[in-house]
């Protein structure tokens, strides 16, 4: 069983990993895991619960501190989708470095700079957040990284295979895979990630779950709990022969081996991953609850070491509890620090004039940015490619948090994909009914650049697209012109998106707080028409009228 | 299998190609002239949309007319909208089958079903509507409308604006267009009848307001005018058209119009909005174009109640 737990990790950590490239990739086919497994990630979760304390979010962050407080960081070995892929990247490099007949070069010393780096990165992450700026976090944070990548460099891949399968498809008049996607390519952003995503690979590669005891807020907050978690990876001092194999393949440097039978494991460092338990020669490490005789603990290790007059000084365990103590301290500090001045640094964080338009269902520019993690899962969602990844749309509020682009799109009336999918309560879940009345922005006719008032010739392509009779035509000598009623707008941009005019015409202000538009125009019919043509309405015989 | 023949075909397109087919079409035709000749519009009403069709075909000496064996059609409705048949914003998809069945059992080829949907995606239009399913009932091949890469750049001799535009590859290579409008009142081009309807198998339909919609749609007609063009007038939206006229803005007027002329279907047709061809310019710009003649009163038309 021992030797079968890393196995075990490993095909949990595969399943989640791809089901999370399913939900990101898979569209309409996968909706139910969109709109269901990124809620289980924490920093979504934690983000949920801070506006509504009471939910679904509430339960699963309660169980993901519940099973870190049992068994360490085992969200980190297999929940956690960027663990996985740095897993991944890890295996690839060690097999490259197989083919090459090349050393094992992943041993290396127990860097000591880390947890300093992993703290300072957490507490710096809790200040700015608490202030109002979920840059840091968002630029750091695992699922928004990991959503990242699948967002804006696994998307537009699988664009391109889509495309490739489309023509080859269409020679056999199969039209399946016909309708074009999306590529929310945002130059910027896609470099952004690009980087984020070769560095992660590349240290992963050549130091294995380098990132998630540095970088990693979530890991440094994981950490902490770990360190006191109940089941532990421990030695048996009776067997074990200090071959040091343990600590060579350890894949985030938590095993140090001093002498025969003193295996030190830095708790809040592991990662679970069990490999250690794979590869001990004699079977003397185990994955056991505290208090299991015959077997050494960290603590026991360092009390030994030190009984026994040894000049090691401090030891390892000793030394990783002082530091999680001081991380724990540090963090909470910063975070509890910057909470008088939230109320007066957040808003000026945000430019007030960025006339950004987000998502229905996000009720305002500022819950918006405070609540977004920047994972883009929206964007991989929205099937006419409105909402699109941006980097300063909403200042240090929030980086990377996507924003709609009308010149790119419009906001399907009859779509509410991306309120049911976002997991951290940026996007609010909306029902349909209640979608197609939320006014994010509000068409403004500029009639000094409207085609048809400049040559009085029609063009009414405004008015023609309306879901909601926002906008609508009024004849005047034979000719349309169009007029705006802004009650009913939606703010959907289908008629920015399809003005002729280059500057356009008719554009959409995003509102700041979103409000209710009017009942649409077409929405309540008063005469009850039946479906199906066998039933027509008041079959009035009329003679032609030429 | 096709794409790359009508890419070829796109090359090599001019207009004068597109009349080839109509010169041997004259040689097939196998259908007995009627005293009088065949009239140039039939109205039918008071019927459903199938009998209606079937009826007009009658009068016009059957599909075979139009439709050779072995030849390939391009049946466009208007799938423009991802509105249900009711709200009368598509094609009726019942027309649009048996239109298809007309084709198939004339002998043709290959029926191709297709529309540049205005709506967002496609594919959703084509369902939707019912179109897509009614087409694959037919016989014919529900083919996408929604990609750039189908479209092919062409030259409009003759054109006053609208100099070049992108065609759907399989209207530039069919031997016969039969153009399946729906009678709607439109918020920007006052009427979208058969002349309008033809914007669904041209990509860049930005280009048409921006260089003034009237004269584009009436210049793209000097490029391709269909063998046959088959107004449906079953629901139609009188006002708030194209696409979010309220319940009480759709009549069931319950007519049908067919004619080999595109500006005579249209000035007939737009006569039951309430409206003249002086509303919708594209017709009369037509009319002087010479695409068509809208002046009724020269025309043969029969008209059917059933």
């Amino acid at each position: 069983m021992t030797r079968r737990l890393a196995l075990i990790r490993a095909l949990i950590g595969c399943a989640v990993f791809l089901a999370f490239v399913a939900a990101f990739l898979g569209g309409d086919a996968t909706a139910c895991l969109a709109e269901t497994l990124p809620r289980y990630q924490f920093l979504p979760a934690l983000l949920a619960v801070l506006t509504v304390p009471c939910s679904a979010a509430a339960a699963v962050l309660v169980v993901l501190v519940l099973l870190t407080l049992a068994f360490g960081r085992v969200y980190c070995a297999c929940l956690c989708p960027l663990g996985v892929l740095q897993d991944l990247a890890r295996r690839t490099g060690r097999l490259v470095q197989a083919l090459r007949k090349q050393q094992d070069r992943s041993r290396h010393s127990n860097g000591d700079w880390r947890p300093a780096l992993r703290y300072t990165v957490l507490a710096v992450a809790l200040f700015s957040s608490v202030l109002g700026g979920l840059g840091i976090l968002n630029a750091l944070a695992p699922y928004s990284l990991f959503g990242r990548t699948m967002t804006n460099l696994g998307g537009p891949i699988l664009e391109l295979g889509r495309r490739g399968l489309s023509l080859a498809c269409e020679r056999l008049e199969i039209f399946q895979f016909s309708e074009p996607g999306t590529i929310p390519v945002v130059g910027g952003v896609l470099s952004i990630t690009a980087i984020m995503l070769l560095g992660l690979c590349a240290s992963s590669a050549a130091r294995g779950r380098l990132y998630c005891n540095t970088l990693c807020p979530v890991g440094a907050l994981l950490g902490l709990l770990s360190h006191v978690s109940r089941f532990r990876v421990r030695a048996d001092r009776e067997t074990c022969t200090a071959c040091g194999l343990c600590a060579r393949r350890c894949r985030t440097d938590a095993i140090q081996v001093a002498a025969a039978g003193s295996v030190q494991v830095d708790q809040s460092s592991c990662v679970r991953c069990f490999d250690c338990l794979r590869v001990c020669p004699s079977a003397s490490l185990a994955f056991t609850t505290v208090g299991t005789t015959g077997t050494c603990s960290v603590e026991d290790v360092a009390g030994e070491l030190t009984a026994d007059g040894n000049q090691m000084g401090l030891s390892a365990g000793c030394r990783n509890s002082r530091r999680s103590f001081l991380g724990f301290t540090a963090a909470s500090v910063a975070g509890v620090a910057a909470v008088p001045f939230r109320p007066f640094v957040a808003p000026r964080l945000l430019s007030a004039d960025s006339g950004a338009v987000t998502p229905p269902g996000s009720l305002s520019t500022d819950n918006f940015a405070s609540h977004c993690t920047g994972c883009h899962l929206c964007v991989a969602a929205c099937p006419t490619g409105v909402i699109r990844p941006d980097i300063f749309k909403y200042g240090f509020r929030g980086l990377l948090q996507p924003t709609l682009s009308f010149d790119h799109g419009y906001c399907d009336y009859d779509c509410n994909v991306c309120t049911q999918v976002c997991p951290s309560g940026a996007i609010r879940p909306l029902a349909m009914e209640a979608k197609q009345r939320t006014q994010i922005g509000i068409a403004e006719l500029h009639k000094s650049r409207c085609v048809v008032y400049l040559q009085d010739e029609e063009c009414g392509a405004c008015a023609e697209v309306c879901p909601t009779h926002a906008v609508y035509t009024v004849e005047r000598d034979r000719i349309l012109y169009p007029e705006t009623n802004g009650g009913l707008c939606v703010g959907c941009g289908m008629c920015e998106h399809v003005c002729p005019q280059r500057p356009r015409a008719i554009i959409v202000e995003g509102s700041a707080v979103h409000a209710m538009a009017q009942p649409p125009f077409a929405s309540t019919p008063k005469v009850p028409i039946a479906e199906g043509s066998s039933q027509p309405p008041a079959p009035a015989e009329e003679d032609f009228p030429f | 299998m096709y794409r790359r023949d009508f890419i070829r075909t796109a090359v090599v397109a001019t207009p004068a190609a597109f009349a080839l087919p109509n010169l041997l079409l004259a040689s097939k035709t196998q259908v007995a002239l009627p005293p009088g000749g065949f009239p140039d519009l039939v109205a039918v009403r008071n019927g459903e949309p199938a009998p209606m069709f079937d009826r007009a075909m009658a009068n016009f000496g059957g599909m075979k007319r139009f439709v050779a064996k072995g030849q390939t059609v391009v049946v466009k409705p208007n799938i423009g909208w991802p509105r249900e048949p009711r709200t009368g914003a598509n094609t009726n998809p019942e027309l649009v089958k048996r239109v298809v069945e007309h084709c198939v059992e004339a002998g043709a080829k290959k029926v191709y079903v297709l529309d540049h949907s205005v709506g967002p995606r496609n594919a959703v239009c084509y369902e939707k509507s019912g179109i897509g399913a009614a087409a694959k009932d037919g016989g014919a091949v529900a083919t996408p409308g929604g990609d750039e890469k189908y479209y092919q750049t062409v030259e409009i001799a003759g054109a006053a604006r609208l100099k070049t535009t992108k065609v759907h590859e399989l209207v530039l290579g069919c031997d016969v267009l039969v153009n399946v409008p729906v009678l709607k009142h439109h918020m920007g081009a006052r009427a979208t009848i058969a002349m309008k309807n033809l914007m669904g198998v041209v990509w860049d339909r930005v280009a048409y307001h921006k260089l003034g919609l009237q004269e584009c749609i009436s210049d793209f007609c000097l490029f391709k005018k269909p063998q046959l063009n088959v107004v449906d007038a079953y629901r139609v939206t009188m006002a708030n058209g194209p696409q979010r006229a309220r319940p009480e803005d759709v009549l069931a007027k319950k007519m049908l119009l067919v004619s080999t002329d595109i500006v005579s279907a249209d000035a007939a047709a737009v006569r039951i909005l309430g409206a003249t061809p002086e509303d919708a310019k594209h017709i009369v710009l037509g009319h002087q174009k010479q695409i068509g003649n809208m002046d009724l009163s020269s025309l043969k038309i029969d008209r059917i109640a059933l």
